[in-house]
C-alpha cells in the first residue's frame, strides 16, 4: 500500500486507497476482454457466470485449467459425463532433469513423480462455462500452466529446504506425490492472508475464509452479474494490493500469470477473434496481473506426463478428506446450486431436513419439531450475525443448539457424524466411454481380459473364487491378486492364508473375495505415478518400501515374501542380496524375529516355487542366531514392547521345537537363560523363565519359586507378580499345566499374603494372564483351586455362602478390574 | 483544539443515572451486588447506543446484549445529564458463539441450560445475560436436592389461609411466577441437583407458558407475559444423577461451556477477575503478571495431565477450574496483604493452591508435591517456579 503522507489523515489516506482500487478495478470492467472472477466450487457465482455467458455470447472463453488439458474438453461437456470428475494429470522425471532422485523420491533409482487433480463438480464455474458455451456454439480453451511447469520454482524450493534441514531429513519427509493437487488453482490462500481481508474478517467477526466469503458472495442477492463482478473485482483487488509482492512471487503466482497471458495472447492472434469476443474466466486475483511484464513465461519440462478425465466423489471434493480439494462441504452447496437452478429461496430447510434423518438413523431421537427450531435458530442467528440468510455455519451452530443436549464432542458425536455425511454426500461420478484411460487402468482391464475374469467386473457384486496353485492359470491369476493388493486396490481380498494352511496341505490353494467398484479405477489412477501397469507398480511400490525401511531386516524378509507371492523373481533375485545384509547389519530383536517368521513362510514356498532353498535356510539361520545376540538388548525393553518381544520369542522357540538342530537349541537356551537372569523386569522375567520351562531347560518348578519368593518379599515388590505371571503365561501355556497344582499352590500363598493395595495392583494382571488360556485350561485351574479348597466331587454344587452384599461387592470389584485393564490396554474394550 | 468534556472509565462499580443503584469502591452496604447494579452504567451505555430491535420485554437488542458479554467498545453516554465515554468490559472469555447461541436461544420458544465442567462460568453468563435482557438477575431458584414444586411454583401463607382460604393475597410467588408476570428471565441454578419429578413441574411452563393454581377457581391460571423464559445451569459432573426427562430435554437448548481452550485467554480471566475481586475485597496490592502466569500454568498442566513441553503429570481427581484458579490468587492476595510481605509472590500462590487442589482425595497432595518436584524443580532458574518449589516442599511432607 502507498506510504503515508505526513499531511494526511488516516481516513483521508483509507478514502484514497479506496478510490484507487475501485479505478484500478473499473479499468479492468473497461478492457475490451471481459474477465469475470469466479472461486471455484461457488454454485452462486457458477449461476451468474452462466447467465453473463448467455447474456454476452462471446466468440471464446478462456478458462483457468490446465492448458495441456484442452483435448478433454469435448469430455468434460458432454451430458454422459457426470461429475464429480477431475482431470488427472501426473509427470515423471524420468530423466532426472530436476536432480530430485533420491530427495523427492525414496532412492536415487526412483524417478521422482508428481500428481495432480482438477476436480469439478455441478457448480463449478469452469464445468459450467464449459457446457453453456457447447450449449451457444463457442469454444473454450484451458490457459493455466500445467502444474509440472511450476516444478522448476518448486525445485529451488525443495533443494533450499533441504540444505537447511540435512540430508536424514530430507529423505523421510518429502513427498514426490502432491495429492492436493487443486492447490495449483487456488490464490484463495493469499486473499485469505492479506491485510485487507484479515481486517475485514475481524470488522465482519468471520472466523474462516468461507464464512467470510458465504456472507460476502455466496448467499447475497446480486442483482445481475455485473454488480457481482464489480464487487469481486474491487474485493479481489484490495487483497491483491494488501497481499506482500514477495509472498505472491513464491507462490508461483507470477509465473502462471505470465504463461496465461502469454497463452491468451497467442491464441486470440492465431484465431483472429476481437478482443472484445473474448471472455475470460479465473480467479479474481488474477485479473489483476501485470499485462507488461517483461518476464517470459516458464518452460515446460520434458518428462512422462499423462492427462485425462477420471471418475472423482463429493467425499474427495471434501476439504474432511484431506486431499484439498477446498470445498467445505460439497452436498450442501448442491442443495444450494439446485435451489439456484430451480429458484427456490434457499436451501436451508432441504438441509436440516436431511441432517436430521441421518441423526435419527444413527439413533439420535429428534422429531420434526427440532427441525423447526434449527431453521428458526439459524435464521434469528444470521440476524444477530447481520447475515440476511443462514449459512453453513449458523446452521451447524443451529443444529448443535437445538439438537445437542450436552458437550457436542460427547452427546453431540452422533450429530456431528450426520451433519458431515450431509455435508459430504455420497456421489461419485461417471465419465463418458472413449475417455482416454491411463496405461495402469488399461493394463488392469487386459490382465482381467486374459486372465478370463471379465465376468469379476462386468457388475458391483461381491464373488468368491477358489484357486489352486498348481494350475497355471490359477497361480497366474494368484498373482496378479497379490500385486493388486500389494498396491492397495480395492478389488480384492484373500480369506485364508495359506501360511495357516499349510500344514494340512493346503499351500496350494487359496481363497479370495473380490469386488469391483468405482473405487477400483479411483485408485488404479493414483496408483499410476508408480508405473504403467500392475506389475511396474507393484515392483516400483516394493522398491519404495525398501528404500524407507533400508536396514530393516524383518520389513526386507517380508517383502521377500510378497514378492514370491507376486511372482516377481526377478526382484525376489535383488531383494535376497539386501536381506542378507540388513540381517547381517540389524541389531534390532523384535526386527530380527520377524526376519525370521517371514523367512519360515519362505521356506515353505520354496520347496514349490523353484526357489534356492539353501540360500533361504542359511538366511534363517543367519537369522536366528543373531536375532539370539539381540536378545540381551531386550532386557529392559519399556511396557509398548512387550507383545512384538513376546511374538519374536515364540517366533525363536517354534523354530527350536519344530527344528532338530542341537546348536540352534543350545544358543537359544543359553541367550534366554542369561536374559532372564539379567532383566529386572517383572513381565519380561516372567516372558524368558516360561518360555525355558516351554522349551524344557528349566524345571516348572522354577517358576513356583519365583512366585513364592514375590509372595515372601515387600508388599511394594510384591505387587509386582501380577506381570511377572502375565509374562509367564504369555509364552507359556501348555507347560505350565503339567504343573499347575504348585503354580496354583504358589499363586494360593501369593494372594494370602498380599495386603489389599498390592492384592488389587496385581489383580488385573493376573485376570490378564488368566484370560491367555484357554477354556478348558481355566477350567482345569479352577477345580485344583477348588480341590485346593476342600471340593472332593467336581459334580457336587455346593451352595454359595455368601451374601447378596458380598455378591455385590464381588461384581463392583470384578467392574473395576475390567476398567483398569481397560485403561493399562491390557484387554480391548 | 478544545478539549472535550469527557471520560473514559472502566466501569465496574460506577454510577450509574439510577440514585438508588449508585454504587462506588469504597461502598460496603452489600457484599455483592447483581450484576444489573454493578454494571449498570455499561448497560445504560449499551441502551442508549443501541440501534437494533429488542424482542418483547427486552431492555437491549440481542446484538446489545453481545456486545455487553463480549465487551470492547467504549461508548458515549449521558448519565445524570453528564456526557461522558463508557468501557463496555469483557464478562465472556471464548468463543462469541457460545453467547451468540444463548442470546438466540432466549429470544425463541425454547428455554436455554447452559451445560459444563464447575467452574467454567455457567452461572457468571447465566446472571450477566438476565442482567443485559431483564434488567434483573435476581429471579433465582437455586436447585439442590431439598426444591421442592412450591420453590418453583408458588406457596401459600399458611397463618393467613386459615384464617381467609386461599386467595391471591395469601399467595406467596416463586422467582419462576415473578419472571412470567414481568416477561423476564429466572435462573434456575443446578437444574440436576433436583429430583426428577420437581424438574418436571417445568414441563408446563414451558411448554404452555403458564401456572396452574386450582386452589383459586376464579383465577386458576397464571399466563407468562411476552419475555419470559429460563436459563438453567447444569454441572457436567452431575451427569446421570438427576438427568433431565425427555420431555424437559425437548424444551431446553444445551449450550456446552467448555473449559478455556487456550492459556493465554486462561491467564487474562484469572487477571482480569482477580483485580475486580481484589477491588471489592479492598485489597490495596498487584499481583504481577508473571505470577498469574506461573498459577495458571500450573492449573493448566495439573488438568491436561501434560505440561507446556510435553512431559506427562499426574492428574489430580478434582476439577481445576478458572473459577478455582481466581479463587487461589485472590487468596494468595489476601494472604499476602494481611500474613505476608505485602506483595504477592509464588510462595503465596503454592500455599493456597494446596486447598483448592486436595479435596476429596488425600492422594491429591501426593500428584501436587510430584508436580513440585518434577516440573516446578526444573523451572527453577526461574526464581518465581524455584520459589513455589520451594514453599511446596515445606508444605507437603
Amino acid at each position: 500500500m502507498a506510504k503515508a503522507s505526513p499531511t494526511k489523515t488516516p481516513r483521508d489516506q483509507v478514502a484514497e486507497e479506496v478510490a484507487s482500487i475501485a479505478e484500478r478495478a473499473q479499468a479492468i470492467l473497461d478492457e475490451p476482454w471481459y474477465w469475470f472472477p469466479v472461486r471455484h466450487h461457488s454454485a452462486a457465482v457458477a449461476k451468474l457466470l452462466e447467465t453473463a455467458i448467455r447474456t454476452r455470447r462471446p466468440r471464446r472463453i478462456f478458462v483457468e485449467g490446465p492448458s495441456d488439458a484442452n483435448h478433454l474438453i469435448p469430455f468434460l461437456a458432454s451430458r454422459q459425463t457426470r461429475p464429480p470428475v477431475a482431470i488427472y494429470s501426473c509427470f515423471s522425471d524420468d530423466d532426472n532433469s530436476f536432480q530430485l532422485a533420491g530427495i523427492a523420491s525414496p532412492s536415487e533409482d526412483i524417478p521422482p513423480r508428481w500428481a495432480c487433480w482438477y476436480p469439478f463438480i455441478d457448480y463449478s464455474p469452469e464445468l459450467v462455462a464449459i457446457r453453456t458455451a457447447q450449449e451457444i456454439g463457442t469454444d473454450v480453451r484451458f490457459f493455466d500452466l500445467p502444474h509440472y511447469g511450476r516444478l522448476d520454482r518448486e525445485v529451488q524450493q525443495l533443494l533450499h529446504e533441504s540444505d537447511e534441514r540435512g540430508e536424514e531429513d530430507d529423505k523421510s519427509d518429502s513427498n514426490a506425490i502432491d495429492e492436493s493437487g487443486s492447490r495449483n488453482w487456488h490464490t484463495e490462500k493469499l486473499i485469505a492472508e492479506s491485510d485487507f481481508y484479515q481486517s475485514l474478517a475481524a470488522a465482519g467477526g468471520y472466523k474462516s475464509w468461507d464464512e467470510g466469503w458465504d456472507t460476502l458472495f455466496e448467499f447475497r442477492a446480486f442483482a445481475d452479474p455485473e454488480e457481482y463482478r464489480r464487487e469481486m473485482l474491487a474485493f479481489c483487488g484490495a487483497a491483491r494490493l494488501s497481499c506482500a509482492a514477495q509472498r505472491i512471487a513464491e507462490d508461483g503466482t507470477l509465473d502462471r500469470e505470465r504463461f496465461m497471458l502469454n497463452f491468451i495472447r497467442q491464441e486470440i492472434a492465431e484465431s483472429g477473434i476481437r478482443d472484445d469476443e473474448v471472455m475470460i474466466v479465473c480467479g479474481g486475483f488474477h485479473a489483476f496481473l501485470n499485462r507488461d511484464d517483461p518476464e517470459p513465461p516458464p518452460t515446460i519440462p520434458s518428462g512422462t506426463r499423462y492427462t485425462t478425465v477420471v471418475p472423482y466423489s463429493t467425499f474427495r471434493i471434501a476439504d474432511l478428506s484431506g486431499y484439498g480439494a477446498g470445498n467445505r462441504a460439497p452436498q450442501f452447496y448442491q442443495l444450494h446450486w439446485e435451489s439456484l437452478s430451480g429458484n427456490e429461496p434457499h436451501p436451508r430447510n432441504r438441509y436440516v431436513v436431511s441432517v436430521l434423518q441421518e441423526a435419527r438413523n444413527m439413533g439420535e431421537p429428534l422429531s420434526a419439531a427440532d427441525a423447526i427450531s434449527v431453521a428458526q435458530h439459524a435464521r434469528m442467528l444470521a440476524a444477530l450475525r447481520g447475515r440476511d440468510v443462514p449459512i453453513l455455519d449458523d446452521l451447524h451452530d443451529a443444529l448443535f443448539t437445538c439438537c445437542c443436549k450436552g458437550d457436542p464432542h460427547e452427546q453431540g458425536a452422533r450429530l456431528g457424524r450426520a451433519i458431515d455425511a450431509v455435508n459430504i454426500g455420497n456421489r461419485v461420478g461417471k465419465v463418458m466411454s472413449g475417455v482416454p484411460r491411463l496405461p495402469i487402468v488399461d493394463d488392469f482391464y487386459n490382465q482381467i481380459e486374459r486372465l478370463e475374469l471379465g465376468r469379476l467386473v462386468a457388475r458391483e457384486k461381491r464373488e468368491r473364487l477358489e484357486l489352486d496353485k498348481r494350475q497355471i492359470a490359477d497361480f497366474q491369476t494368484a498373482a496378479f491378486f497379490h500385486r493388486l493388493r500389494f498396491i492397495e486396490i480395492p478389488f480384492c481380498q484373500m480369506e485364508a492364508t495359506p501360511q495357516s494352511d499349510f500344514d494340512t496341505g493346503l499351500i496350494f490353494r487359496e481363497r479370495w473375495q473380490t469386488k469391483w467398484s468405482p473405487d477400483v479405477e479411483a485408485k488404479l489412477i493414483e496408483k499410476n505415478l508408480l508405473g504403467d501397469s500392475i506389475d511396474a507398480a507393484a515392483v516400483n511400490q516394493m522398491r519404495e518400501i525398501i528404500a524407507e525401511n533400508h536396514g530393516q531386516s524383518g520389513v526386507i524378509c517380508g517383502i521377500l515374501v510378497d514378492g514370491t507371492k507376486m511372482d516377481l523373481p526377478h526382484l525376489v533375485d535383488q531383494v535376497v542380496e539386501l536381506a542378507v545384509n540388513a540381517i547381517d547389519e540389524d541389531p534390532r530383536f523384535e526386527s530380527l524375529c520377524r526376519a525370521v517368521a517371514e523367512l519360515s513362510v519362505l521356506d515353505r514356498y520354496a520347496v514349490h516355487q523353484a526357489i534356492k532353498r539353501e540360500q533361504i535356510a542359511r538366511m534363517l539361520n543367519r537369522a536366528f542366531t543373531r536375532a539370539c545376540f539381540a536378545m540381551i538388548d531386550i532386557i529392559a525393553a519399556p511396557d509398548d514392547h512387550f507383545p512384538h518381544i513376546v511374538n519374536g520369542l515364540t517366533t525363536l522357540a517354534e523354530i527350536v521345537v519344530k527344528g532338530d538342530d542341537p546348536v540352534q537349541r543350545q544358543l537359544f537356551a543359553h541367550y534366554v537363560a542369561s536374559a532372564s537372569r539379567e532383566t529386572t523386569v517383572p513381565f519380561l522375567k516372567g516372558a524368558l523363565l516360561g518360555l525355558a520351562v516351554e522349551i524344557q531347560i528349566e524345571p516348572q518348578q522354577t517358576i513356583t519359586d519365583e512366585i513364592l519368593a514375590y509372595a515372601r518379599s515387600s508388599q511394594d515388590k510384591m505387587a509386582l507378580a501380577g506381570d511377572f505371571v502375565h509374562g509367564v503365561i504369555s509364552v507359556s501355556r501348555v507347560s505350565i499345566m503339567g504343573g499347575s497344582s504348585s503354580l496354583v499352590d504358589a499363586l494360593d500363598v501369593l494372594v494370602r499374603a498380599a495386603e489389599w493395595d498390592a492384592f488389587i495392583v496385581m489383580l488385573p494382571r493376573l485376570r490378564a494372564a488368566m484370560e491367555l488360556l484357554h477354556a478348558h485350561h481355566r477350567d482345569s485351574l479352577a477345580t485344583r483351586v477348588a480341590e485346593l479348597y476342600g471340593l472332593a466331587e467336581a459334580r457336587t454344587l455346593q451352595k454359595l455362602s455368601i451374601s447378596v452384599g458380598e455378591a455385590a461387592d464381588i461384581v463392583r470389584i470384578d467392574r473395576e478390574v475390567a476398567e483398569i485393564m481397560q485403561r493399562w490396554s491390557i484387554i480391548d474394550e | 483544539m478544545a478539549k472535550k468534556k469527557t471520560r473514559t472509565r472502566r466501569a465496574t462499580s460506577s454510577a450509574t443515572q439510577l440514585p438508588k443503584n449508585k454504587s462506588t469502591n469504597s461502598d460496603h452496604t452489600v457484599l455483592r451486588k447483581p450484576a444489573e447494579v454493578q454494571f449498570a452504567d455499561q448497560i445504560e451505555a449499551l441502551r442508549q447506543n443501541d440501534t437494533g430491535i429488542a424482542p418483547a420485554s427486552w431492555i437491549l437488542s440481542p446484538r446489545a446484549v453481545l456486545d455487553y458479554l463480549i465487551g470492547g467498545k467504549v461508548l458515549s453516554v449521558t448519565i445524570d445529564g453528564t456526557k461522558t465515554k463508557i468501557e463496555i468490559t469483557k464478562k465472556f472469555f471464548g468463543d462469541e458463539r457460545i453467547i451468540e447461541r444463548a442470546i438466540v436461544t432466549l429470544a425463541s420458544e425454547r428455554a436455554l441450560l447452559l451445560v459444563g465442567e464447575p467452574g467454567t462460568g455457567k452461572s457468571w453468563v447465566s446472571e450477566h445475560l438476565a442482567a443485559a435482557i431483564s434488567g434483573n438477575s435476581t429471579l433465582t431458584v437455586q436447585g439442590t436436592a431439598g426444591t421442592t414444586e412450591e420453590n418453583i411454583k408458588y406457596s401459600w401463607n399458611i397463618a393467613r389461609v386459615i384464617a381467609d382460604g386461599p386467595c391471591p393475597d395469601n399467595l406467596i410467588p416463586s422467582p419462576t411466577m415473578v419472571a412470567m408476570r414481568q416477561g423476564g428471565l429466572l435462573r434456575f441454578e443446578e437444574i440436576t441437583r433436583c429430583v426428577p419429578d420437581v424438574q418436571d413441574s417445568l414441563v408446563s411452563i414451558l411448554s404452555d407458558k403458564v401456572i396452574v393454581i386450582p386452589e383459586l377457581p376464579d383465577a386458576n391460571t397464571m399466563w407468562a407475559k411476552p419475555g419470559f423464559n429460563v436459563i438453567a445451569t447444569a454441572n457436567t459432573r452431575d451427569q446421570g444423577v438427576n438427568d433431565l426427562s425427555a420431555a424437559l430435554k425437548r424444551r431446553f437448548n444445551y449450550v456446552h461451556i467448555p473449559i478455556v481452550a487456550d492459556q493465554n485467554t486462561e491467564i487474562e480471566i484469572v487477571e482480569q477477575r482477580t483485580a475486580e475481586l481484589m477491588q471489592h475485597y479492598d485489597v490495596q496490592l498487584q499481583i504481577p503478571r508473571p505470577i498469574i502466569e506461573l498459577l495458571a500454568t500450573a492449573f493448566r498442566e495439573l488438568r491436561q495431565g501434560k505440561t507446556n513441553d510435553g512431559i506427562k503429570v499426574k492428574q489430580p481427581s478434582t476439577t481445576l477450574s478458572t473459577a478455582e484458579a481466581i479463587g487461589v490468587a485472590l487468596d494468595a492476595a489476601l494472604y499476602a496483604q494481611y500474613f505476608g510481605a505485602g506483595k504477592v509472590s509464588a510462595a503465596d500462590v503454592a500455599r493456597n493452591i494446596l486447598g483448592s487442589i486436595v479435596k476429596e482425595d488425600p492422594a491429591d497432595a501426593k500428584i501436587l508435591k510430584e508436580y513440585a518436584m518434577l516440573i516446578a524443580k526444573r523451572r527453577g532458574k526461574d526464581k518465581r517456579w524455584n520459589e513455589f518449589h520451594n514453599t511446596m516442599s515445606q508444605i507437603i511432607p
